[in-house]
């Protein structure tokens, strides 16, 4: 890992119990790039650990140092106003009798020292603005905006303000589905453009895969930090799993058949083209049912993604027809669901070398 | 016939409502944001004792006051006191109208509630700042409705007045005392023209309220959560 000193590590320690149910835990040092996603169920604490880093809320033994800076220990405490951060709940993020113009300029003002009216003709402002979508949101107050529009305002303000930790609270659970869809490529763009770290509370499952980079992972107050999204999320132990997720890169595109073809470490698979440009990083989402298996390498075939792999392990399923095989493929877990009646006729076994065809796959970001 | 008497009379009785107005819409902010946060064994007794001069008979108040002061300036007998003085009548007013003016305002913070000021404190506003910056201009209806209620209770009060100020013209004779006289001396048409003026005075003083205030004004909604904020939602 690069330079991981105490200037970009955010490092909190909390040992309390919030009340009867719930002992909160976390001794965690995350590095502050990108975003973190904070995953649980509901009421397991992850807001309250976000507020705590805020300064909202006090919890009682707790340490908190951003980037070197103490923001609470036992004899420290600093107020919210005089942490870096930029805020943004679910819903009620802007102030009810200020335009939007204004929300975002009551935040400017307080934060950024050299502020002045002419921040808003400065081209990089402009470009943020344009980026999410806002222009014509400005002069409004908030019960003039729609739900998104409102989240959109608030982002902005985030974005803008550049804080050492942005503390995104659920952004998006307020939202109907669509407006989700909606918004998520704006998370997407504002993690691009920040080089903040983002701590980013959230219950989907969806969101953490296409955002975050690492995750807290909490389970009834204990937290536990996961480098890698794809294992935390789809742990190999888990036999009833049917999904994993692969880090891919996009390596090369062939526009006249509108494939593209990503690099899985040393693997290469070809896919359909989704315009990511060459170079960006996306996830593979492949499930088990897209995975079939051969013994031998097929020469004459339409298929494409063949893939060598060494089978781990068998699970039958509970309807004794099928048989869920857990694969490595260059040291990277793959699930293939096949019929019982195959397994017997190839004869799988542990250890056996074959090749897994990827039939079709999601690509998440 | 207007006399010079009277328009002393208004203008004490305005000095006084406003001076008293302006010192309950501070010192109330101030006890709303102690008492408020007050465990709960200690929290309702402060709050009863506040509101005692909501059910007390102003002239149990006014006596004892009398008494208070009286024994104040025993101890120093160089000092006359304030019996009998105007600083007497406003602090006798301050105590008097302070639920009619710490309730609005009570109301209306906490119908604001913490999430806006949680927000600003988010985007680097002090509790100073936050206070003038959001909760006073989110919770404003509020804050008129007590200044309104205020200065109209103080305009109306007689009890506490005849008890610590007595009948002093210039220095404690406010409208209500002034009305009083001219009953007692059988002036029946000065004691008309002014109850017509302090009728009319206190229609208009209640109306502007509900005009311009909406629900927040309702200084008998207790604890209510009728604005602000919550209003703002569609």
């Amino acid at each position: 890992m690069p330079n991981r000193t105490q200037d970009n590590m955010l490092s909190v320690d909390v040992h309390h119990q919030l009340n009867e149910h719930l002992l909160l835990s976390l001794s965690a040092e995350i590095p502050m790039q990108g975003v973190c996603a904070i995953f649980g169920e509901s009421g397991t604490g992850k807001t309250t650990l976000l507020r705590s880093v805020a300064g909202l809320f006090e919890l009682p033994d707790a340490s908190i140092k951003v980037a070197g800076e103490v923001w609470q220990s036992e004899r420290t405490f600093r107020p919210v106003h005089k942490r870096s951060i930029a805020y943004v709940m679910q819903e009620d993020n802007l102030l009810p009798h200020l335009t939007a113009r204004k929300n975002i300029n009551y935040a400017l003002k307080r934060r950024l020292n050299n502020f002045s009216n002419d921040f808003w003709s400065l081209d990089s402002t402009k470009n943020v603005i344009d980026m999410m979508g806002i222009e014509h949101c400005l002069e409004r107050l908030p019960e003039q905006l729609s739900g998104g529009e409102k989240q959109r305002v608030a982002l902005t303000r985030a974005l803008l303000l550049k804080p050492k930790l942005l503390l995104l609270d659920e952004p998006l659970s307020a939202l109907d589905d669509a407006r989700k869809e909606e918004i998520l490529p704006y998370i997407e763009r504002l993690k691009l453009l920040s080089d903040t770290c983002i701590l980013y509370v959230t219950h989907s499952k969806r969101e953490l895969a296409r955002l975050a980079d690492r995750v807290l992972m909490v389970d009834r107050g204990q937290f536990t930090l996961h480098e890698n999204v794809s294992e935390a999320l789809f742990p190999s132990e888990q036999a009833l799993t049917k999904e994993v997720l692969l880090e891919a890169r996009v390596k090369t595109k062939q526009p006249e058949w509108g494939l593209q073809d990503l690099a899985i470490g040393d693997l290469s698979i070809r896919l359909k083209d989704n315009n990511e440009p060459i170079g960006s990083k996306v996830r593979l989402c492949v499930a088990a049912k897209d995975v079939s298996l051969n013994l031998a390498k097929p020469e004459q075939s339409s298929i494409l993604n063949l893939l060598p792999a060494s089978v781990v392990s068998l699970h039958p399923m509970q309807d004794k027809f099928t048989v869920d095989v857990r694969l490595d493929i260059a040291g990277r877990p793959l699930w293939a669901s096949i019929s019982r009646y195959s397994a017997n006729e190839m004869n799988l076994r542990p250890g056996l070398e074959l090749w897994a065809q990827i039939k079709a796959a999601a690509i998440m970001a | 016939m207007i006399t010079a008497q009277l328009v002393d009379s208004l203008l004490l009785t305005i000095k006084l409502a406003g001076l008293v107005t302006i010192s309950l819409v501070f010192l109330c902010t101030l006890l709303c944001s102690i008492v408020e946060k007050l465990p709960s064994v200690i929290g309702p007794i402060v709050k009863s004792i506040l509101f005692l001069p909501l059910v007390l008979p102003p002239t149990v108040l006014g006596f004892y006051l009398l008494v208070f002061f009286s024994a104040a300036s025993n101890v120093n007998t160089d000092w006359t006191g304030f019996a009998f003085t105007f600083e007497g009548l406003v602090i006798g007013s301050v105590i008097y109208s302070l639920p009619f003016v710490y309730q609005p305002i009570q109301n209306a913070i906490s119908a604001v509630g913490q999430v806006p000021s949680d927000l600003a404190a988010t985007m680097g506003a002090g509790p100073i700042d936050r206070f003038f910056t959001v909760t006073l201009p989110l919770a404003k209806d509020g804050f008129i409705a007590a200044a309104i209620l205020g200065f109209a209770h103080t305009i109306g009060e007689f009890g506490v007045v005849l008890m610590i100020g007595g009948n002093i013209p210039g220095e404690t004779q406010v409208l209500s005392v002034l009305l009083y006289e001219y009953v007692e001396m059988g002036d029946y048409e000065s004691a008309h023209k002014l109850s017509a003026i302090l009728l009319g005075v206190s229609f208009v003083l209640l109306f502007a309220m509900y005009r311009f205030t909406g629900s927040a004004s309702s200084m008998f909604a207790m604890g209510s959560k009728s604005n602000g904020i919550n209003s703002r939602k569609t």
